[in-house]
């Protein structure tokens, strides 16, 4: 795998986290988790061949197609912000590079075949998507939230296990929970005064 | 021959399919009901790996069924499993029958009971994530259909017990050659931390079960009752595979005092917060929590094999007590949104069977005499004085704190008459059932060395080779 590429995805995985974390614009939110999507794809391609890599990829793209169609036809959906939710987010984030930086020696020795950009990816997905589940208080960002986490586990996974069959589940897995984000969006909007 | 798999785990999920879109109102929760008790019948007259000649045609229950190279593995050992997952489904389901909008939850809970089985049965094991998650994901339609729960209290249910899927499947990679000679005791701790933290988000272990009493505020207690039993259930199940699996485990005793410890922690938490508990539906969420506290226990206190089999009957009696606790309260929520306590005075007078049903549930769960799960409780009590006399203090104490909401409960209760008069939300059969199921607990709580020595036997004869 080419260096330069690795370095790409991981600064990718980076901007769609960035993105995640601080836009309030629904769009934003899920071009982010699609590039989030893809970005990581680029960091599988080194565990995993590229029939694998590409149905993980479209599962990942489809969960965030879900996540619009159902915002654009289900009604109007606004992004809860909060000025103090804010604050705890640049805290955490702060805490989060801090911490990714302690984890990725140890990580390091346990995963020996992962590449250092894949490990750092993996970690920031992970971190963000524990501060959006358990900080941001929106539908929309705590669901993505929980994509990202899982987007952190399957590129620690991907140097283990490499059968279609785990990918088809885990896509299969990410299609499904889209699904049941979409019904609750759903259900959040037509709660909605 | 047939393929166990196709019976127990297949067949749930289809016909549970089937029933949610081609049926409609209570004829789903008949066909629900008797489905699980065929399989259960099925599974105590045809278990796994029997063969018999029926009408000239000889049969054979295959107990491996192998699909792109994985397998679904139910063999003679897990025919206890079986008969507690559909014992446990056939009692939510003939409980639903009668009560409203609750329909869809018997078609959908089959289906999450064929997928758990799914989940402990396939091999190699590490797959069975995400089959829990799957089930996971599955019991959001089933709490949201005909129910109106606003996301923000459903959406800490389904991210606690979804965050257990990773850190499983990464466990189960990091675990899965552990019992070669060459494994690195590094390994070892990685995947042990990873399990534990899995475990912790798919037990709810103190303080991640804080979703159960939100939920609690907005979901059917009859549902959320089904659902707080049956996942605990198949997560201890997962998780006593994993002892099962490997040897060291087994033989370290610390291993099963951890558990132990953690069981505690959530009982007496869960005690001291119902304890202080003035919503009725809450109260009932920390009763549930704490089946997993007792369960876990339970399987701490003596050797691994008797341990499990005082599991299994944990299980079995508290499954009881809280379908009929759960079916109290989804009446009493029918004509009365509002379960705090301040509202109920007088429930006793205006709704005895209902009130009957809530109160018999929490004393049940309190450990009182008479009750069924009173010998167990002693039982319980007298291992752990023996062998851990500081948890035994603890032990009391999660008994007090539950004894506290339950007789507060009743004053609240049987306070005067009230003047109004309101029309009574029970119906015959619900009635009938909540009888039949308040005499069980007494009869079970009268008769233990009956009862309890006919099923301690069964479970037991039903682990041989096991564990």
């Amino acid at each position: 795998m080419n260096l330069n590429l690795d370095l790409i995805a991981l600064f990718g995985i980076w901007i769609a986290l960035f993105g995640m974390l601080w836009s309030n614009r629904i769009s934003l939110i899920l071009i982010s988790l699609a590039l989030g999507f893809l970005f990581s794809s680029l960091l599988l391609i080194e565990f995993w061949s590229i029939k694998l890599t590409a149905s993980y990829l479209v599962s990942g793209w489809m969960a965030a197609a879900m996540f619009g169609v159902t915002l654009l036809t289900g009604g109007q959906y606004r992004i809860v912000s909060r000025l103090e939710t804010s604050i705890f987010l640049l805290i955490f984030s702060i805490l989060s590079i801090l911490l990714i930086f302690v984890a990725y020696p140890l990580l390091s020795g346990w995963f020996i075949a992962a590449s250092s950009q894949l490990l750092i990816g993996a970690l920031s997905s992970i971190a963000v998507g524990g501060i959006l589940i358990s900080l941001s208080g929106d539908l929309l960002k705590t669901l993505s939230g929980y994509l990202f986490i899982l987007i952190g586990f399957i590129l620690f996974y991907s140097q283990l296990e490499n059968s279609m069959l785990v990918v088809s589940l885990l896509a299969a897995l990410i299609l499904f929970y889209a699904l049941i984000g979409s019904y609750l969006l759903i259900v959040s909007i037509e709660g909605e005064p | 021959m047939i393929y166990a798999a196709l019976i127990w785990i297949a067949g749930p999920i289809v016909i549970g399919m089937i029933n949610l879109v081609f049926f409609k109102g209570q004829i789903r929760n008949y066909i629900a009901a008797i489905a699980s008790l065929l399989f259960f019948l099925l599974a105590v007259f045809l278990p796994p790996s029997t063969a018999l000649e029926f009408l000239g045609v000889s049969i054979f229950i295959e107990p491996t069924f192998t699909v792109l190279g994985r397998s679904f593995q139910l063999t003679a050992s897990e025919q206890i499993h079986l008969l507690n997952a559909f014992g446990i489904a056939v009692f939510w389901f003939l409980g639903s029958i009668g009560l409203a909008k609750l329909d869809s939850m018997s078609s959908i809970g089959l289906m999450i009971i064929g997928i758990l089985i799914a989940a402990i049965s396939i091999q190699p094991f590490l797959y069975a994530g995400v089959f829990i998650e799957l089930a996971i994901l599955l019991a959001i339609p089933l709490l949201l259909s005909q129910d109106d729960i606003p996301p923000a209290k459903i959406l800490p249910f389904l991210i606690n017990q979804s965050l257990a899927f990773p850190f499983i499947l990464l466990a189960g990679f990091l675990l899965s050659g552990i019992n070669t000679p060459q494994t690195d005791l590094k390994i070892i701790s990685q995947g042990l931390l990873m399990l534990s933290i899995g475990f912790a988000f798919l037990l709810s272990i103190f303080p991640l079960y804080s979703w159960a009493p939100i939920l609690s505020t907005a979901a059917n207690p009859y549902k959320l009752g089904f659902i707080l039993t049956v996942f605990p259930f198949f997560g201890i199940l997962f998780g006593l595979d994993f002892i099962d699996r490997f040897t060291f485990l087994q033989t370290s005793g610390q291993a099963l005092a951890i558990v132990e410890a953690i069981g505690m922690i959530i009982l007496v938490t869960a005690s001291i917060f119902s304890a202080i508990e003035t919503r009725l539906d809450r109260a009932f969420s920390y009763g549930l929590v704490s089946m997993t506290g007792s369960a876990l226990v339970a399987l701490g206190v003596s050797e691994l094999r008797e341990s499990i089999i005082l599991f299994t009957v944990i299980i079995q009696v508290h499954v009881i007590t809280f379908a009929l606790w759960g079916l109290g309260l989804s009446l009493l929520r029918k004509n009365n949104p509002s379960l705090a306590l301040e509202d109920q005075s007088g429930l006793f007078w205006r709704s005895p069977y209902i009130a009957g049903a809530i109160l018999i549930g929490m004393f049940t769960i309190a450990g009182s005499p008479l009750l069924a799960l009173f010998p167990l409780k002693i039982s319980m009590w007298n291992s752990l004085a023996s062998s851990f006399p500081n948890q035994a203090f603890w032990f009391a104490v999660s008994l007090i704190g539950f004894w506290i909401s339950a007789a507060r409960t009743t004053t609240v209760f049987l306070n005067s008459k009230p003047k109004i008069t309101e029309t009574s939300m029970e119906n015959g059969w619900n009635t009938a059932l909540i009888v039949i199921g308040i005499l069980i607990v007494v009869a079970l709580g009268l008769f233990p060395n009956f009862f309890f020595r006919i099923d301690n036997n069964l479970v037991s004869k039903l682990y041989q080779g096991y564990y």
